[in-house]
C-alpha cells in the first residue's frame, strides 16, 4: 500500500491510500498521456512534472480550491486510491490551477 | 470495509469515468444510459445478494490472506466446499438477475492467477505471487468488482499472434520500464468490464518461445487513461434505448440481456506491482487452462442452469395461461428442459466434488476438468433445446406480440385484450411472451455456446482427458480378447 497526499495551494488537504504503484500510474497518466484519470478532456492539464516524490500539476482555468479538491478526489478514485486516515505520505500530488 | 453494500457499489461506480462508447455516442455516466445502466444494476444486485444473511454461506467466504469475510467473487478456493459454494453462487446469481454475474469471469481468472503465480515463484523464483496477493488483498478489502479479460481479438485464426498483419489483435508488451510496463492491443467480448473497478487480464491462450511479448497477466484500473470500451450494440440495446426509463416493456426490465464490450488498450502503463506474468510463455497455457477449468464448471454447469430455471418457470406460466399445462406433450417438453439443465448442474457439482489442489502445495483448489468440460458442452447443446421448447410452448405470440404498452391504448387496447386473453388475461400472457422472447430470440443461445470457450475446445479437452485405451482394454477383457 502507498499513501498519497494532495497538496493544494501549499496545504495538504487530503490523503489517499492505494496499492503500491498507484502514484507511478497516476503520474504516467498526467505526464505521458496528459490526461487526468476520470477526466477525458485533453486540455485540462497545462503542466505536469515529476519532481522526486512529488507530482506538480497545473490545471487549466481559474479553479477554486474546493473544485480542485473535488477533482483530485475523483481522479484518485478512478485510479483506485481511496481516502486515507492521514499519516505519513510517501508521495505528494501538488495541484494548482491557472490564475 | 470488507463487504460493500449494493448502494456503496453504485456510489463508487457513479464516480468512475471509464471511456465508454455505446451505440454511436460516448457515455458520460453509466447510470444515465439505459443500456450501460442494466449492466451496473446487475452488478449492484450481486453486492445486494451478499448483504442478505440467508445467502451468506454461498456469497461470503473467508479470505485466506486476511481471515476477513469477503465477497465470494474475490475468493480463492481452498477446499472442495469453496468450489461447491462457487458453483452454487453462479446458480443463485443467474436465478436472481437472469443475466451475467459480471464478477464471475474475474473470479475464475483470479483463481487461475493464484495457482499459476504460486507455481512460477516456486520454479522461477519470481515475485508474482507476492504482487498478486497484495493486489487481491486490496481488492478484497475494498470489495472491488473485477472483470476478467482473456479473449484477444485474434485476427486470422490460422496465424500465430506475431504473424498477424496487425499485432494489436493480441494484447502485447510495448515497453518495459523501471516502474512498470506499457501494453497495447484488444480484448473482445468483455462481460461487464465497463461497470467494474478493475480487470484482471490474462493471456488469450498457450504461447511458445519467441512469443514473449504476448505473455502478459496484470490487473488494470478500468478508467485508466488509454483504455477504451466499445459496447456491444444490437436490437435489444436499441429497444432498451427506445423505451428509456419505461423498462417494464422489456423482457428483463432491470438487468437486460447481457452486456459486453471490446476493450482497447492504447499504450496503457501498468506498474510492476500489478503485473503477474511478463514473458514466461511456458506458463500461459497453464494460466488459461486453469481459468477454463474453473469457468466451465461455473459458466456452463451453474450459471446457465439458473437461466434455464427462469425459462422453465416462464414456460410453465405460458402453458398455464393458455390452459395446456396438463397436456402430456407439454409436460414431456418441460421435463426435457429440466433434464438438460439438471444434467449440467450435476456435472458442475461433480466437478466441484472431484476438485483438487493444483498445483500440489499451492493451496488453490480447482474443479475437475472432465466434469467441468462436460457441464459446459452439455449446456451448450441443451440450452438450444431448452429455448426451442420455450418457443414451442410459448406459441407464436412469443414472436408476433405487439408492445405491452399497446394494451393501454384506448382504441387498440380492448382489441388486444380480446385477442390475447385466454386462461389468463392478455396482459399476463403478453408479459410472459415478452420474457420468453427475450430468452429464445435473444443473445443467450450463441452466448451460451461461446461463453467459456467455443464447444470445439471442450470436445478437444474430452479427447485429451479421456483414457480411450483403458476403455478399449475393459471392453476386450469382457469379450475375452487377448489383444
Ligand atoms: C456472452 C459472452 C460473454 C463473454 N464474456 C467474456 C469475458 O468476460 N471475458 C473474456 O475474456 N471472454 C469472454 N467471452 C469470449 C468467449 O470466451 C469467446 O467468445 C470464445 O472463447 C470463442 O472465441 P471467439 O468469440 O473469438 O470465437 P472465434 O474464434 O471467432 O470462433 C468461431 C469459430 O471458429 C472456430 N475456431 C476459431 N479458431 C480456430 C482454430 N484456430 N482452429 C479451429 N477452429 C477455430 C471456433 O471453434 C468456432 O467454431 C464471452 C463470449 C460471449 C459470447
Amino acid at each position: 500500500m502507498e499513501t498519497i497526499a494532495v497538496d493544494i495551494d501549499g496545504k495538504v488537504c487530503a490523503t489517499y491510500q492505494g496499492l503500491a504503484g498507484t502514484f507511478a500510474g497516476f503520474t504516467d497518466c498526467c505526464t505521458r498521456k496528459q490526461v487526468l484519470p476520470g477526466f477525458h478532456q485533453k486540455d485540462l492539464i497545462v503542466g505536469a512534472e515529476r519532481k522526486g516524490r512529488r507530482l506538480v500539476l497545473l490545471l487549466s482555468g481559474g479553479r477554486p480550491a474546493a473544485e480542485l479538491i473535488e477533482m483530485m478526489e475523483a481522479a484518485l478514485h478512478n485510479m483506485m486510491a481511496f481516502p486515507g486516515t492521514g499519516g505519513e505520505a510517501e508521495w505528494v500530488v501538488e495541484v494548482r490551477s491557472e490564475k | 470495509m470488507a463487504l460493500k453494500t449494493a448502494e456503496e457499489y453504485l456510489n463508487s461506480i457513479r464516480k468512475m469515468k471509464p471511456r465508454v462508447y455505446c451505440g454511436g455516442k460516448w457515455v458520460t455516466n453509466l447510470l444515465d444510459n439505459p443500456v450501460t445502466r442494466s449492466m451496473v444494476m446487475a452488478n449492484s444486485a450481486m453486492y445486494g445478494l451478499a448483504e442478505d444473511e440467508k445467502n451468506r454461506e454461498v456469497m461470503v467466504a473467508k479470505s485466506h490472506l486476511t481471515g476477513e469475510p469477503i465477497n465470494r467473487n474475490l475468493n480463492v478456493a481452498r477446499n472442495i466446499h469453496d468450489l461447491d459454494m462457487r458453483q452454487e453462487m453462479a446458480l443463485l446469481t443467474s436465478q436472481t438477475v437472469g443475466t451475467c454475474n459480471y464478477r464471475c469471469v474475474g473470479c475464475d481468472a483470479l483463481n487461475s492467477v493464484a495457482a499459476t503465480t504460486w507455481e512460477m515463484d516456486q520454479v522461477l523464483g519470481t515475485k508474482y505471487e507476492e504482487n498478486f496477493n497484495k493486489w487481491l488483498a486490496f481488492a478484497q478489502a475494498n470489495d472491488l468488482a473485477v472483470s476478467g479479460a482473456i479473449t484477444d481479438a485474434k485476427g486470422d485464426r490460422k496465424k500465430r499472434p506475431s504473424q498477424q498483419d496487425d499485432i494489436d489483435t493480441f494484447v502485447h508488451l510495448v515497453e518495459k520500464r523501471d516502474d512498470g510496463i506499457v501494453v497495447r492491443g484488444i480484448k473482445v467480448s468483455q462481460s461487464g468490464a465497463i461497470g467494474s473497478h478493475e480487470t484482471l487480464v490474462l493471456p488469450g491462450g498457450a504461447l511458445k518461445e519467441g512469443e514473449e511479448k504476448f505473455a502478459l497477466a496484470f490487473a488494470v484500473q478500468n478508467s485508466v487513461p488509454g483504455l477504451s470500451y466499445i459496447c456491444q450494440y444490437n436490437a435489444y440495446s436499441a429497444e432498451r434505448e427506445m423505451f428509456g426509463d419505461d423498462e417494464a416493456e422489456l423482457g428483463n426490465p432491470i438487468y437486460g440481456q447481457r452486456e459486453t464490450s471490446t476493450m482497447v488498450f492504447d499504450n496503457v502503463f501498468i506498474p510492476w506491482e500489478r503485473v503477474f506474468l511478463c514473458g514466461e510463455t511456458k506458463y500461459c497455457g497453464k494460466m488459461v487452462t486453469r481459468f477454463a477449468k474453473a469457468h466451465r464448471m461455473n459458466c456452463g454447469g451453474a450459471c446457465k442452469v439458473g437461466f434455464a430455471d427462469l425459462i422453465i418457470g416462464g414456460t410453465m406460466l405460458a402453458a398455464e395461461y393458455i390452459g395446456v399445462e396438463k397436456v402430456p406433450h407439454i409436460q414431456e417438453k418441460i421435463i426435457d428442459m429440466v433434464r438438460f439443465s439438471e444434467t449440467s448442474h450435476a456435472c458442475a457439482i461433480a466437478a466441484a466434488m472431484r476438485g483438487r489442489e493444483e498445483p500440489k502445495g499451492s493451496g488453490v483448489f480447482l474443479p475437475d476438468d472432465l466434469f467441468g468440460n462436460a457441464a459446459k458442452l452439455n449446456i451448450a447443446h441443451g440450452f438450444w433445446e431448452i429455448i426451442k421448447n420455450a418457443g414451442d410452448i410459448g406459441g407464436g405470440l412469443v414472436v408476433t406480440m405487439p408492445r405491452l404498452k399497446d394494451l393501454e391504448d384506448p382504441e387498440v387496447g380492448p382489441m388486444l385484450k380480446k385477442a390475447f386473453g385466454a386462461a389468463a388475461p392478455a396482459d399476463k400472457r403478453m408479459k410472459v411472451a415478452k420474457f420468453l422472447q427475450h430468452w429464445s430470440a435473444g443473445l443467450h443461445g450463441p452466448g451460451t455456446w461461446h461463453g467459456a470457450g467455443a464447444p470445439q475446445t471442450q470436445r478437444f479437452m474430452f479427447t485429451v482427458l479421456t483414457d480411450f485405451d483403458a476403455k478399449k482394454k475393459m471392453a476386450k477383457k469382457i469379450m475375452g480378447m487377448k489383444d
